[in-house]
């Protein structure tokens, strides 16, 4: 309940645990958008609802896009299609290493 | 009549000879039995028959009850310690490879972080030559406002790559479906 906080009244963590990515994970394993998500809820914590997506929506864009990777997608995408346009159009032939020919060095 | 009646008592007199030694003489008279007959019959030897033992020999014989159990436990025992000193010795080997993996660590991180860079960077070429003519396309252009380093994903580092070594890298390892 929002003003009455019975959890911390009560001293008992039921659910408390798992609402953010950013607490306390088992075997200290960090999640994948700790950092983004860190940074939004500083940014946002404590002003309000209507002014932190005003203020924050720059951490708050960044903390979508490391969940969903939506544009990285779509960038890639590009790629791929600008690349298979102009193979086909005879232009571009990939280097030795993209086709999976060249031998595998670390 | 009589005549015909000893022809009859001959007739069956014959018939019946070999049944047993006081034999009957059945017929449609009456019973008449046979004594002193010279039969041969299949008797014991002379002096009897050798002594046999035919009462009951069921005699006392391998370990009690308790000593089976003490056996089987005392067996069982000697498992469950053969068993402890084995799990504790595993125990110190796994420990061991533990060891190793910490001491390898920043060796297979080094190589990892090297060939992730060396990744991006060929992609980053490759981005530049075929995107080109494109309008309006910042080479390079990360896709997050702030400038800290993200952890490229596996698609990124595959892109321009064969579709099988996404794959393979995604799902190599994995045994179960």
């Amino acid at each position: 309940m929002p003003f009455v906080d019975l959890q911390s009244r009560l001293g008992i963590n039921l659910d408390r645990w798992l609402l953010l990515q950013s607490g306390e994970q088992p075997n200290k394993r960090a999640a994948r958008c700790h950092a983004f998500e860190k940074e939004w809820i500083e940014c946002s914590h404590g002003i309000g609802q209507t002014r932190a997506k005003k203020e924050c929506q720059l951490e708050f864009e960044d903390f979508y896009e490391c969940m969903h990777r939506q544009k990285t997608h779509e960038r890639l995408h590009a790629i791929r299609q600008q690349r298979d346009k102009l193979i086909k159009e005879g232009k571009y032939t990939p280097p030795s290493h993209h086709t999976g020919k060249a031998e595998q060095t670390p | 009549m009589w005549g015909r009646w000893s022809a009859a008592t001959v007739f069956l007199y014959q018939r019946r000879r070999v049944s047993s030694g006081t034999s009957l003489a059945c017929f449609g008279g009456g019973w008449r039995k046979m004594a002193g007959s010279k039969v041969k019959q299949d008797m014991p030897p002379p002096g009897g028959y050798a002594p046999f033992d035919y009462k009951r020999n069921l005699p006392k014989r391998g370990l009690s009850g308790y000593s089976m159990f003490g056996i089987g436990i005392g067996i069982m025992v000697f498992g469950y310690w053969r068993l402890f000193k084995w799990n504790r010795e595993r125990r110190r080997l796994q420990i061991e490879e533990l060891e190793a993996r910490i001491a390898l660590m920043p060796l297979l991180q080094a190589e990892h972080d090297r060939r992730t860079l060396r990744m991006l960077r060929e992609n980053l070429e490759e981005e530049v030559v075929i995107m080109k003519d494109v309008p309006g396309w910042k080479v390079g252009e990360s896709v997050f406002h702030t400038d800290r380093w993200v952890t490229p994903l596996s698609e990124e580092l595959f892109n321009l790559r064969p579709r099988e070594e996404l794959l393979h890298k995604r799902f190599g390892f994995l045994w179960y479906v």
